[in-house]
């Protein structure tokens, strides 16, 4: 009889090794996105700019950040499909 | 979208009068090891100018892939005669309803009701308008509600393998990955109140010491 559950069998290895890669990844892009803003906002501190141009430059780097997101996530799906 | 939750309500069984500690109960609350892992409570936070359906569509196929891959590691062991009804403990009991294509609630084995779920957050997870993966494409209106059930649903998973294959997951080894990526799941859904704490009460005590370990070391 065929096992009731459709998904793939995954060996224990390769559990540990995605979620040890996996929660590293996390720390990181947490780190790095932090460091992103923190750089752009001492590089603006330095040069003399109006509070609009300051507020643009932010907002042109949250929106490059949050399509970041999406395109990870689309890859996401894709990559779940090829290890199924 | 009140009509979820009341759907789904019926799906969930409490059972009443049951004395706690089975075997796997008690050796879950003795195993709390963690992979070393940096600050998961700050990288759950909403990074700043982040939009909020954003963060929680990423996190949620990351939850995802996760629990599938954690069940995938278990599955040969989560059999129809071994657990021919969902449950988490001897206390709670789920049945099986999407509130569209199966409206009245199925009680059917674990694998079964696992093997439903999974495909039916797939099908959320596939569905472009509900999860746009288009840059500058909108969510919908109704993406948070949409999100809250899809999680309390994988919450389901982690419930039930703590409940019912917790000495397999020892015995693979598993236990501080699975640690990790429940209190990673935790941390997230209390950062921005994802389910309702009754859902979470198969798993409360377990929570509470993962997460407070933590504030404690902090
Ligand atoms: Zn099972």
């Amino acid at each position: 009889d065929a096992h009731p559950y459709k998904g793939a069998i995954v060996s224990t290895e390769a559990y540990k090794f995605f979620m040890e890669q996996h929660v590293e990844n996390v720390i990181k892009r947490h780190k790095e996105r932090d460091e992103r803003r923190m750089n752009m906002e001492r590089k603006m501190a330095q040069m003399d700019l109006s509070d609009e141009m300051r507020d643009h430059m932010l907002q042109f780097l949250y929106q490059k950040e949050s399509m970041y997101l999406r395109l990870r996530r689309a890859k996401m799906d894709r990559s779940q499909f090829d290890h199924l | 979208m009140s009509f979820w939750f009341a759907k789904s309500a019926k799906t969930f069984k409490p059972k009443k009068n049951i004395p706690e500690g089975t075997h796997q109960y008690d050796l879950m609350k003795h195993a709390a090891a963690t992979l070393g892992s940096g600050n998961l409570r700050l990288a759950v936070m909403l990074p700043e100018g982040e939009d909020l359906n954003e963060w929680i569509a990423v996190n949620t196929v990351d939850f995802f892939n996760q629990i599938n891959m954690l069940y995938g590691t278990i599955a040969e062991f989560c059999t129809p005669e071994n657990c021919p009804v969902m449950s988490a403990g001897p206390k709670y009991e789920y049945h099986w309803a999407d509130g569209k294509a199966v409206k009245r609630p199925i009680k059917c084995s674990a694998p079964k009701y696992i093997d439903y779920l999974m495909n039916w957050v797939q099908e959320q997870l596939d569905d472009e308008t509900m999860f746009p993966s288009k840059v500058g494409i909108r969510f919908p209106k109704d993406f948070l509600q949409n999100a809250k059930v899809i999680l309390k649903r994988l919450f389901r998973v982690y419930a039930h393998v703590y409940h019912q294959h917790f000495p397999q997951i020892v015995s693979l080894g598993e236990e501080a990955h699975l640690n990790t990526s429940f209190k990673h799941f935790i941390y997230f859904i209390q950062e921005f109140n994802l389910i309702e704490k009754r859902e979470l009460a198969p798993l409360q005590d377990l929570i509470e010491r993962l997460t407070n370990k933590d504030s404690s070391r902090s």
